[in-house]
């Protein structure tokens, strides 16, 4: 066949794209649910066709370490939105314009487009004016300036109640106003808020949400839990708010309900990859605590430690660049070093040494999972870390007390 | 296991014939998804020309090139270049093109890819030589053909020349990347077929 090699005629992201997913060896359809995205739009994108902003969105998440090739090869073949903008009207070449520079990370020209734009339209519709400060608040969030951010949100929110019959926008814009003020830990002012949109919401079921993972970043967790059986009440994000609600009980201690939630999340077909991993590592961690239930202990305890194990590699096969395998899967060697270490007043060497192991292994793996760990974790989640490294360093300081008071230390 | 600095995932893969053939065989898998990714004779999609039918026109010429690539390592013994070549030209000559088409179209097809790349093909016309004959091929026919071809209708009903390239895919794909899992449609297929 043809000794010309194709490849230095063909230039563009799905060029990119494939050699991306050369390194990996993975064929399309794996590709494409590693990325949450379907495999047509892969396939499609390796044809020429320029990528759609979700992929390349998708791509920052799954690939934060190549950011830089993505930006750059996204900045030189997206889709040419604004090539030929006196073809389109005014308002979306500008928010074409404006969407581009975000995915590609321009957030200084953005937030200057939008600030130029807010000051200078003259006709625009008040859902265009709640656009632009919607995407001002979020330019200033990634910008790391959330009382601008808030500003921009709270200014939108207000045009917002001007636009009749849209009451899902201004509920929107004040439930990310809240999650702005949990942020900063202002959760005083982020409930405020969503107790006011409750009181006033025909389906309130996503501000429960919210209320619930505002009371988790606290780390009141019986608090998460109310708000989310609240939520699950109503019809809207039923598989958000189980997702969360079983995170959170297999966290609480709560094995055998964590694993109701869990199992019903698993089935749903809308389930993305990055919230499956997510899901089966919660669910290993509720299998692993079975191994203490009294009715798992006679045979099935060695059974649910296999199968925590297991499922956890399968979690972190799936994903890798996930924090919840490594996060659980410490939470796991904590259960287990908490477990030694109450088992005996006067640990033996082999017990000595295993105490020693599962402290390290959660050390290694807590240390992965605050690697991969931005957005995903909250300020619970690092609480959980930073406590159970202090209780164990300190159970390490009392072994080595004891070890040195019985001479067997090494 | 992942270690903390590797960013990817290590080589899970057995890659019997060396990584540049185990590419080969991943593009392979696309390939063969989308030769099975057929609209049902009975919908509208039938009778279009669907991204679809791109994709498996490029998943051909992946093909080519990854052999290129692979065919060129020096890390090839002659034995297991053989075999390959052997695959290699059963699909080939299941193709609904000859050699020289094949040439053409592998080039025309790089110049204009993106995504108007079907369209600029359709309107282009070249001289070649085939079988010591001068003649000249239509962009359009060599479209229809593929888009025919894959459907398996028109002058392909009943060759089952689709159907051997199929099989043959499959082939190259537990050849070289034997532990790569066949597409969910070929699988479908091949149950339907009984």
């Amino acid at each position: 066949m043809p000794k010309a090699n194709t490849s230095s005629k063909r230039l563009g992201f799905g060029i990119f794209l494939g050699s991306v997913r050369d390194g990996l060896g993975e064929s399309q359809y794996i590709f494409a649910r590693r990325l949450a995205v379907s495999r047509s739009l892969i396939a499609v994108t390796e044809t020429g066709t320029p990528p759609t902003e979700t992929l390349i969105t998708r791509l920052y998440e799954v690939f934060p370490e190549r950011e830089i090739e993505i930006t750059t090869a996204a900045q030189r073949w997206a889709k040419p939105h604004a090539r030929n903008p006196r073809h389109l009207p005014r308002q979306k070449a500008i928010q074409a314009k404006i969407g581009a520079l975000i995915t590609s990370k321009k957030l200084r020209e953005a937030r200057d487009h939008l600030t130029h734009e807010i000051k200078s339209a003259t006709n625009g519709d008040i859902s265009y004016f709640v656009w632009l400060f919607e995407q001002l608040g979020r330019v200033e969030d990634l910008r790391n300036d959330r009382d601008a951010s808030r500003t921009a949100l709270a200014k939108g929110i207000q045009m917002a109640w001007l636009m009749p019959g849209h009451d899902n926008k201004p509920c929107f814009l004040v439930e990310r106003l809240a999650i702005s003020y949990m942020q900063d830990e202002n959760y005083v002012h982020a409930h405020k808020l969503l107790d006011l949109r409750i009181a006033n919401a025909y389906n309130p079921a996503s501000a429960w949400y919210h209320k619930g993972i505002i009371h988790w970043d606290e780390g009141k967790l019986s608090n998460a839990y109310s708000a989310l059986t609240t939520g699950l009440r109503y019809k809207d994000r039923r598989l958000d708010i189980q997702v969360a609600r079983g995170h959170i009980l297999a966290e609480w201690n709560h094995p055998e309900e964590a694993i109701a939630d869990l199992n019903e999340a698993l089935e749903s077909p809308q389930l993305r990859l990055s919230v499956a991993v997510r899901v089966r590592s919660a669910r290993a961690y509720a299998f692993f605590q079975r191994q203490k239930s009294p009715q798992h202990r006679p045979g099935g305890w060695r059974e649910m430690v296999d199968l925590a194990i297991t499922e956890l590699e399968h979690a972190e096969a799936d994903m890798a660049v996930s924090p919840w395998p490594y996060y659980f899967r410490g939470l796991c060697s904590k259960l287990h070093h908490d477990m030694l270490c109450a088992s005996t007043r006067e640990p033996k060497d082999d017990v000595s040494r295993a105490i020693i192991n599962s402290r390290d292994n959660m050390h290694s793996d807590f240390g992965l999972a605050v690697k991969h760990g931005f957005p995903y974790l909250n300020r619970h989640t690092i609480r959980t870390m930073k406590d159970a490294l202090t209780s164990s360093e300190a159970n390490k300081l009392k072994l080595l007390q004891l070890q040195n008071k019985n001479g067997t230390i090494d | 296991m992942i270690g903390p600095t590797d960013a990817y995932p290590p080589e899970r893969h057995q890659q019997p014939y060396g990584r540049a053939f185990f590419l080969l065989g991943l593009r392979a898998v696309d390939a063969l998804h989308d030769l099975c990714d057929v609209p049902n004779r009975s919908t509208q999609e039938w009778t279009q020309w669907l991204p679809s039918d791109t994709c498996a026109l490029q998943g051909w010429f992946n093909i080519e090139e990854k052999a290129d690539i692979a065919f060129s390592a020096d890390d090839v013994s002659k034995k297991n270049a053989a075999q390959v070549d052997d695959l290699l030209f059963r699909y080939r000559v299941a193709l609904p093109y000859d050699e020289a088409e094949r040439h053409w179209l592998y080039d025309a097809y790089g110049a204009a890819w993106g995504p108007d790349s079907i369209q600029i093909i359709r309107n282009q016309e070249a001289r070649v030589m085939s079988s010591g004959l001068q003649r000249v091929l239509l962009g359009r026919d060599l479209v229809r053909r593929w888009w025919a071809w894959r459907r398996e209708t028109d002058e392909y009903s009943g060759q089952g020349s689709a159907a051997a390239a199929r099989e043959t895919l499959r082939k190259m794909i537990e050849t070289l990347s034997p532990d790569l899992d066949l597409p969910e449609p070929y699988l479908a297929l091949r149950l339907s077929c009984g």
